[in-house]
């Protein structure tokens, strides 16, 4: 498995450890994850994810939007967070063969506390409100809890997960269903001769607003104000975005849970499958890929189509869908192209993207923040005020070039040095010790 | 205390004192919990809405506001960080490897699964037991430091919530500002921008909120609502358990973690456990109660001289330190319950509330239980018609109850039904229930 690019004689013990594939997958997440969060960066809401507000119809926006909707949106978040979970495993098996007692759950949970700092500077220092790092830190504890499951068990685990978003998102919008049809019965009410009590009144309200909030005009009139906030000072920009961040926060970490929790099963299980380590059949990625990008595609297609359809009217969409399954076309999808990703590999015939990917996995936590702080001096007014100046197609020139530069500097870093920044700043934070930095000075104090 | 002598092992190794604490924080809890449960929105933390002024009522809501507000709660996180403690101990003693981590948080997850029953079955809103779950995960990093670094983490805690008041306070008086500014606009001669009709338009929000009338039609609509059918009951008070967990998590978390780090800390050096010597407890004693007790008189004065209008009194106040205010004088009087063990002139009370805090779980669940069903309208439709004083009655006899029955039930069974059920889960292995039970005995983990 190993590449010439890797220089396998002179690593270290605990990198020849790492299992390689995992390193790869992980750099094509990490990648993978911007095409999605681009938009978080550059464009306004509720245009970030709405080409109506532009009316961007027929264009190659559009095209573009309706691609990474269409297709990778959610399943590198996905591929992450299967990474995630097997990491867990990873990290608990590698330390329960050499220390004794409870030190490797110590260590366990000191990486994840300090996880979840780092996180916080994501979120309150380099302003990214899109942060998932804090969901991986909170959640992680939670999933310590099932890893000796056996695969079969960790399945079920995932399939409740699933089970339990599905519900989440349809329970949700009937809610919001629910409030719209009151309303409306409201409004059709004869008010010459019965007067409204309060609670209908609020009813009518409610619906009103959200009826409000999906007119052009009121959209238009959002980005505007956001274009505003992002672009100018420190201190509106520093109260915009993190607040954006709490109330993201509160809804994903709490409606979101299944989401997350979902694929850290499916990587635990994977792992010990070995599906996630290329040790399954063809048959077995072949089986995910055509089944899962057949059903997850076409949910995907179906669901862009209604939207389409409504105009993003979200309150027509609401009043008239009655089934969400989001969360279902994801979860294809994901696995999809999970199946996908191994079958490359499998074929022998990337093996040369591989090892490209492999440093900037190795390399993922430094290069998930390095893109907060990139794309915000990009972005952000107080760095080169970009914020909104872009159109959708070309904010993806950006991610180009985030590539490509995260590509060059994790394969140059990592010829000199054993981890990359932030990640050795993770290591010598969690064992409480510096951690050796450079390649060729092997000293003992390694821990692992 | 009797019974000591026919336990088993497991009992008698437990810290009796830690247990007695317990018994008197979950029934202290509920003291501050009641109107929760019996008022209804705003009137169970104001007062003024129902013009309580100069009765008993208003004198009720004053002492307990200016005393005891927020001590219990803090009493019982203090036992639960040292709870934190004494479990892993005594599990790495039983189990080896990474076994005494992994019972460590299946109980931290079964007590989430139970607080989330708390929260969306039992429709407690105030719920606090998902939280110690959530944040007691995170305690478990903490819990081998030292006495003094414990300290110094409680510390960090309590400036940090105290930020977060202060920066929550001064967003909304800045709010204010904005929109007052805007008010005195000559609207005539200048047309007001967008941005500045949301800035007014939420600083008229907000004053129009605390007016009597808006408060009193809040009130009515809580009332017919909790009263009412059980549909519409779950709808609005699940969406205030929503809230509930997950603003308290993320804003209070803080709030908890200053207790959970001292409890760890007083652990540690034997303060919780009584071993510390009279001048301590003098200490904290004279010390938090003198200065908390203070502190929140000036905190409540302000409010009451504003009418609780919380407009004027965010707009008129300029610094915000409730957490301060708690935590002296949770300290307090978690010094004055210890002098009192120490005197030995209250060993009938200690010996009293022990099966109470072996129970704290079943307990704190029952109180849910019991006087959501005294207050709520699927139940006895209580809600709202006891004043202020006489809710009180409710508080008296639930702690009779539950004072009685903590005693005859621990007089047959090893565990309350709920602890019996939480160990059971975690050790995912039926637990032995009664007492001197031979045949169970082989089950029983120690």
């Amino acid at each position: 498995m190993a590449d010439a690019i890797i220089t396998p004689g002179a690593a270290p013990v605990s990198q020849q450890e790492r299992i390689v594939i995992l390193d790869s997958l992980r750099g094509f997440a990490i990648l993978g994850i911007l095409l999605m969060n681009i938009p978080g960066f550059g464009l306004p809401p509720p245009a970030g994810w709405d080409p109506s507000v532009l009316n961007e119809y027929g264009t190659i926006n559009f095209s573009v939007w309706h691609f990474v909707e269409w297709f990778p949106e959610g399943t590198q978040r996905a591929l992450f967070s299967m990474l995630f979970g097997a990491g867990i495993l990873l990290f608990i098996g590698g330390k329960e063969k050499r220390v004794d007692g409870m030190l490797p759950a110590d260590y366990f949970f000191r990486r994840q506390l300090w996880l979840m700092v780092f996180s916080l500077f994501d979120v309150f220092v380099l302003l990214w409100w899109g942060d998932i790092l804090l969901d991986y830190a909170c959640l992680g504890m939670i999933m310590y809890s099932f890893r000796k499951l056996s695969p079969k068990a960790l399945l079920i685990g995932a399939g409740l997960c699933f089970i339990f978003m599905l519900a989440r998102e349809n329970r949700d919008f009937y809610q919001d269903k629910k409030m719209i049809h009151r309303g409306e019965m409201i409004a059709a009410m004869d008010t010459s001769i019965n007067k409204l009590t309060d609670i209908q009144k609020e009813r009518l309200t409610a619906m009103k607003e959200f009826k409000e909030k999906n007119t052009p005009e009121s959209k238009v009139k959002r980005m505007k104000k956001n274009i505003a906030k992002n672009t100018g000072d420190y201190e509106t920009l520093y109260e915009y975005r993190t607040d954006n961040y709490t109330n993201s926060l509160v809804r994903y970490l709490f409606f979101g849970v299944w989401d997350v929790l979902l694929f850290m099963f499916l990587g635990m299980a994977f792992f010990k499958m070995g599906i996630l380590t290329g040790q399954a059949s063809i048959k077995v990625y072949g089986g995910m890929f055509i089944i899962g990008l057949g059903i997850g595609l076409t949910l995907s297609y179906i669901r862009l189509q209604q939207m389409v359809d409504m105009d993003f009217n979200w309150y027509e969409y609401t009043k008239k869908i009655n089934f969400v399954f989001y969360e279902m076309s994801r979860t294809f999808r994901s696995i999809g192209i999970l199946g996908l990703l191994m079958l490359l590999y499998k074929s022998g015939l990337f093996k040369w993207l591989f090892a490209l990917m492999r440093p900037v996995g190795q390399m993922a936590f430094t290069n998930y923040l390095a893109q907060s702080f990139l794309c915000g001096l990009i972005f952000y007014g107080v760095g080169f005020g970009m914020y909104g100046k872009l159109e959708r197609h070309e904010v993806y020139y950006v991610v180009g070039a985030v590539w490509l530069f995260q590509i060059i500097y994790s394969n140059i870093w990592l010829h000199y040095f054993r981890f990359g920044p932030l990640e050795w700043a993770w290591r010598s934070l969690t064992y409480w010790k510096r951690q050796p930095f450079r390649k060729e000075k092997n000293s003992g104090t390694l821990a692992e | 205390m009797s019974t000591t002598l026919a336990a088993p092992v497991n009992q008698s190794e437990r810290i009796i004192l830690l247990d007695s604490l317990r018994g008197i924080a979950i029934l202290g809890i509920l003291l501050m919990n009641i109107p929760g449960f019996a008022l209804p929105d705003p009137v169970l933390y104001d007062p003024s809405v129902l013009n309580e002024w100069g009765t008993r009522d208003f004198k009720a809501w004053y002492y307990i506001e200016w005393f005891m507000e927020g001590s219990q709660r803090a009493l019982f996180s203090m036992l639960f960080g040292a709870g934190i403690i004494l479990f892993v101990t005594r599990q790495e003693k039983r189990v080896e490897g990474l076994w005494p981590a992994d019972y460590f948080l299946r109980r931290q997850l079964w007590l989430m699964v139970f607080g989330l029953f708390n929260a969306f079955i039992l429709l407690w809103f105030w719920d606090i037991l998902f939280h110690y779950a959530c944040l007691g995960m995170i305690m478990f990093a903490f819990r081998r430091l030292t006495p003094k670094a414990l300290i110094v983490g409680a510390v960090i805690s309590l400036l940090l919530m105290t930020a977060r008041e202060n920066v929550d306070a001064f967003r909304d008086r800045k709010m204010i500002y904005k929109g007052e500014m805007i008010a005195k606009m000559d609207t005539t001669v200048t047309k007001l921008t967008d941005e500045q009709k949301a800035d007014l338009g939420a600083m008229t929000e907000m004053k129009e909120k605390t007016t009597p009338e808006a408060k009193l039609k809040k009130m009515e609509k809580n009332l017919a609502t909790v009263r009412g059918s059980y549909g519409g009951f779950y709808e609005y008070q699940s969406e205030r358990s929503f809230r509930g967990e997950i603003n308290y998590l993320y804003y209070g978390g803080w709030d908890i973690f200053v207790f959970m780090f001292l409890g760890m800390a007083f652990f540690k050096n034997g303060v919780l456990t009584g071993k510390a010597s009279s001048k301590v407890y003098w200490g904290l004693f004279i010390g938090g109660l003198g200065l908390g007790l203070v502190l929140s008189y000036f905190r409540l004065q302000p409010l009451i001289d504003y009418k609780f209008n919380y407009f004027d009194y965010t707009k008129n106040t300029s610094f915000e330190f409730y957490e301060i205010s708690r935590t002296f004088r949770a300290l307090g009087i978690f010094g004055l319950i210890m002098l009192l063990y120490k005197s030995g002139w209250f060993k009938w009370l200690f010996a009293l509330m022990r099966p109470v805090g072996q129970m704290a779980f079943t307990n704190y669940l029952m109180q849910s239980l019991l006087v959501g069903l005294f207050f709520y309208g699927v139940g006895f439709g209580m809600y709202g018609k006891l004043t202020r004083f006489q809710m009180y009655y409710v508080v008296l006899a639930t702690w009779v109850l539950e004072i009685t029955w903590s005693h005859i039930w621990l007089r047959f069974f090893r565990f309350g039904p709920l602890e019996w059920a939480w160990r059971s889960l975690t050790y995912w292995k039926r637990q032995p229930m009664r007492k001197n039970n031979p045949t169970e005995e082989s089950n029983l983990v120690v």
